[in-house]
């Protein structure tokens, strides 16, 4: 599969050492030739030369990973997609070098694409505004009446002829009030656009929250490390019993109580109400789901400094409503890391091949509580498997997104319905596996399953959601699901695409919509 | 032969230069303020013209249009379409309805008195 490009990563940093290539070599105990093809993105360097490498070099081993050129290339193959760059024919050969050569300009490209792309909302958003607000449309028509009546009667008065002196009034009177009704009608509009809010921001801080998250590989040890005091606090467990965590949210001033769902204040759709004395939980809740809600509001109490300091430090969240998402996901993941310790739950990961179900049990975890957890090993040293992770609700809109550099996902809406996130609503409780092909050749191991719709009583079903998580097929041996499967190049995988505006299997059944991709 | 001219305009100070410059150019002028009263003057007085605001209150102009058109002892008027919205539905359904004439405000006096003079004459 095609790699994301660091051979320029390697060529500078030699460069900056003062190394030749052949000083390079010598140390790697290569010949120059490899050097030269690794530092042209022709060899990619794996294991122990991969760990040279950056002993020799003194680089960081999270900057040949690739992930930041592999999501820069994606991201950049959205941009060549759009139609409205369409006519220009752009080589896509090189997108690649602009990755590694222009680095800069590359993100550039990238960041202006978006900023045209907010532009395109907010204009939409306000062109919709003017078109249908009330407000604007009462007062155009207050403009235009009152403009008439004052037309009308200056005409009059500019063709002279005799007008009776009490018409003349009555026209004066009619002058003078219409003005007045003028001065009225653009004061309400002055007030109303600066009451006015930017209403495109809320379009774009999902995606603000994506990126965030992204750029820190959804990985913050500040937290992993707070909650590791915190969980040490409970007790001598791994894993803190529920007597425990409920101890210890009652010692931060919370009471717990427990209400049938429809007697819930927040209403029959959600399943638990917080009101930061009062923690109600919705009767029937599964366990996992009732510790879950109490690691997040202990974390609310006890780690709102930390996770205040990350939100600040992330420059993609320019928004409130971002900043308020990045904050909610915050308290989840510092939930997951009391509940999951990293370092257990990273060596149970590996032992245990990703099993969830064995998983589930051993931390009290519901599966899509344990798939995010899996998407955070991001410790250097001791990683986990990158997952990418999707969840998609009945509609089969995608809930949630968490992206691989070479696995792009969509922002709105749905992905290819060929991905077995969406064959899993079909047969609930079952998983899901998929080898994939990717049109570009990229081949990813997919495992999805969907929850069974539940229901605390009639009328109140909760919500069902299906669960994917997809990894290189590289790393598919590590997970206990691709036991049986034939994982080599030559295996047969399931032709899939990324959606359907960018997919150029022009002869695809399921295909919604023109591609605006060349086949 | 004189035109006789129905204002239907619920803007009293629009309907009052209107009715100036209509009774200048020669026409009887009478002014309805809301739907309703303008359909029941046009049953009883039947004029020429019935220069039709759209936004009136209690009956809009599109429906006053539509039942005048479909009373057989009104069918002779001409009816012109007068609005503030300008936009070009609003002109798609007047014509549905069996407008004779279109005008958006604000419109020009010499402009509106010379097409319900031309509507008065083909009356």
């Amino acid at each position: 599969m095609p790699d994301a490009p660091i051979g320029h990563i390697i060529r500078n940093a030699r460069q900056r050492a003062g190394m030749t290539q052949t000083a390079l070599a010598d140390a790697m105990g290569v010949s120059v030739s490899y050097v030269n093809l690794v530092e042209h993105d022709r060899r990619r360097l794996k294991g122990t030369r991969l760990n040279d490498v950056t002993k020799i070099l003194g680089i960081d081993s999270q900057a040949l990973d690739g992930e930041t050129e592999g999501k820069l290339l994606a991201d950049l193959e959205a941009v060549t997609s759009d139609p409205s760059v369409a006519d220009l024919s752009l080589d896509r050969a090189q997108v690649r070098a602009l990755v590694t050569q222009h680095e800069p300009w590359a993100k550039a490209l990238v960041a202006l694409y978006r900023a045209g792309q907010r532009d395109q909302g907010l204009i939409a958003a306000f062109s919709d505004r003017l078109n249908h607000d009330p407000v604007l449309s009462d007062s155009i028509h207050d403009m235009l009446n009152a403009s008439t009546a004052i037309r009308s009667v200056t005409t009059i008065y500019d063709e002279g002829g005799d007008i009776p002196a009490a018409q003349r009034d009555r026209f004066d009177r009619i002058l003078s009030e219409e003005a007045d009704r003028l001065a009225s009608v653009a004061q309400s509009l002055a007030g109303f656009f600066e009451r006015a809010e930017r209403p495109g921001t809320s379009l774009t801080a999902p995606e603000e929250v994506d990126e965030f998250l992204y750029d820190r590989r959804n990985y913050f040890p500040a937290i992993e490390e707070k909650m590791e005091c915190e969980r040490a606090a409970m007790g001598d467990t791994v894993i803190p019993s529920s007597g425990a965590l409920v101890s210890r949210l009652e010692s931060l001033g919370i009471t717990l109580r427990r209400s049938p769902l429809h007697a819930l204040p927040s209403g029959t759709h959600r399943l638990t109400h917080y009101d930061r004395s009062t923690l109600m939980l919705g009767e029937g809740l599964p366990r996992s789901t009732e510790r879950f809600e109490i690691a997040r509001r202990i974390a609310e109490k006890s780690a709102t400094d930390i996770i205040d300091a990350e939100i600040d430090s992330g420059s993609y969240l320019t928004s409130d409503n971002a900043r308020d998402r990045a904050r909610r996901a915050l308290y989840a993941y510092a939930a997951a890391a009391l509940l999951m310790p990293y370092d257990a739950f990273h060596a149970a990961a590996e032992t245990k091949r990703y099993d969830i179900d064995a998983l589930a049990m051993d931390f009290n975890a519901s599966p899509e509580q344990l798939c995010h957890r899996f998407t955070s090993l991001r410790r250097p040293g001791s990683e986990g498997v990158p997952f990418a992770f999707l969840r998609a609700n009945a509609a089969g809109y995608l809930t949630k997104r968490f992206p691989l550099p070479r696995l792009p996902m969509p922002r709105f809406g749905g992905a290819c319905p060929l991905w077995a996130v969406y064959a899993a609503m079909q047969t609930p409780d079952l998983r899901h596996r998929q080898l994939a092909e990717f049109p570009n050749g990229d081949r990813f191991f997919i495992l999805a399953r969907a929850t069974r719709p539940v229901a605390s009583g009639f009328g109140q079903t909760l919500p069902s959601y299906s669960l994917m998580l997809a990894c290189d097929a590289l790393n598919a041996d590590r997970l206990v699901y691709s036991d049986g499967l034939d994982l080599s190049s030559a295996a047969q995988a399931e032709p899939v695409g990324p959606t359907c505006l960018l997919c150029p299997r022009q002869n695809c059944a399921h295909r919604q919509e023109p591609s605006v991709r060349a086949g | 032969m004189t035109t006789t001219v129905l204002i239907a305009e619920d803007e009293q100070n629009i309907a009052e230069s209107l009715r100036f410059i209509l009774e200048r150019a020669g026409c009887i002028v009478r002014h309805a303020a809301d739907g309703e009263t303008a359909l029941a003057e046009a049953r009883a007085d039947k004029p020429d013209v019935l220069v039709l605001d759209v936004m009136l209150p209690s009956l809009n102009g599109f429906d006053v249009l539509k039942t005048i058109r479909s009373e057989p002892v009104l069918q002779k008027i001409a009816v012109l379409v007068l609005t503030a919205k300008g936009q070009s539905q609003d002109r798609q359904t007047a014509d549905a309805l069996g407008a004779d004439a279109f005008m958006t405000k604000p419109f020009d006096n010499a402009a509106i008195v010379a097409e319900v003079l031309r509507l008065g004459s083909q009356t």
